[in-house]
């Protein structure tokens, strides 16, 4: 939503703010009118990537493929002139292949993937380390993705990735800490009809 | 062949196999993390840290909003509408943007 006169009269300005989740926006720091914005189109049931460079209007960047699913963008603190986005994908098999890190540099208009496995999100922290939980576990590249050192699997933390609904990953670099939470399908628990998700929030000190 | 020959032999070929199975092991080794649960038998749909003062954390739960100042250890409850999704400002970690829906 926007508001030209102090918060009077707000105007809509996505086509859709379900599913608005941390990492689901980015304002570029050299010029805050510039924004990108991950949203979800309900009438086509398909996820967008939309950008406005008026901080008013938006324009559609990437209109993604079905079951691909985006859920963080963020700026290279170091660097703003990179872009990140994290895709993870739900079902098929066709849209596992191009789910991971991908990276623009021209504002959007060419995309070129730094990790190649789902993400299911990610974090850059002020000195551009990347953290993403991807799906083969808690990864971190200090490289711009060039490389990429497994923190810690699933395993190690009673997950089963197959079963992540949701999640997010907040890096403190300060006090070499991370945070994570976890929304997963609760699929082997007794109660599982009245309480279909499991929830995890986890500080991993690194 | 000579039995103490065989006998050396079988021990470097399985010398060499320990050594190479180290080598896989190390390569493949994770850093040594410790993982502290945080808010257990609560329900959080979302968190944020403070950048500026990355010891702040707000959580969206289904309890409500709530924030801890000594990284995750302790919190209190903020606001008590449930799951919403916490957003907290870059600079100051008393300025915090909820997304609630419904």
């Amino acid at each position: 939503m926007k508001t030209a006169d102090g918060g009077k009269i707000w105007s809509s300005k996505i086509v859709s703010d379900s599913h608005l989740m941390n990492g689901s926006f980015a304002i570029d720091p050299r010029n805050m009118k510039t924004i990108y914005i991950l949203c979800i189109d309900n009438n086509k049931n398909i996820y967008l990537l939309l950008k406005s460079s008026n901080g008013g209007s938006f324009r559609t960047v990437i209109e993604f493929k079905p079951h691909r699913y985006p859920n963080a963008i963020c700026f290279d603190p170091i660097n703003p002139k990179r872009l990140f986005l994290s895709t993870d994908y739900t079902g098929t098999q066709t849209s596992k292949n191009d789910a991971g890190i991908l990276l623009t540099i021209d504002g959007g208009v060419s995309w070129k993937p730094i990790l190649k496995d789902a993400c299911y999100h990610m974090d850059i922290t002020a000195s551009g380390a990347i953290y993403a939980l991807s799906s083969k576990g808690i990864v971190v590249s200090k490289d711009n993705g060039a490389s990429w050192n497994t923190i810690i699997d699933y395993k190690a933390l009673s997950i089963n990735s197959y079963y992540i609904n949701s999640s997010t990953i907040k890096a403190d670099e300060k006090n070499k800490l991370l945070y994570v939470r976890f929304t997963v399908t609760n699929t082997t628990g007794r109660d599982r009809d009245t309480n279909p998700y499991l929830y995890k929030f986890l500080r991993i000190k690194l | 062949m000579n039995k103490s020959l065989c006998y050396l032999m079988i021990c470097v070929f399985s010398a060499s196999i320990i050594v190479i199975s180290h080598t896989a092991v190390s390569q493949k080794k994770q850093s040594t993390v410790s993982v502290l649960p945080l808010l257990e038998n609560i329900s959080v749909t979302s968190f944020d840290i403070c950048r500026s003062n990355p010891k702040v954390l707000y959580a969206g739960t289904d309890e409500g909003v709530m924030k801890s100042t000594d990284s995750g250890l302790s919190w209190k409850i903020m606001r008590e509408n449930p799951n919403a999704v916490v957003f907290v400002n870059e600079v100051s970690p008393d300025i915090v943007y909820l997304y609630e829906a419904g």
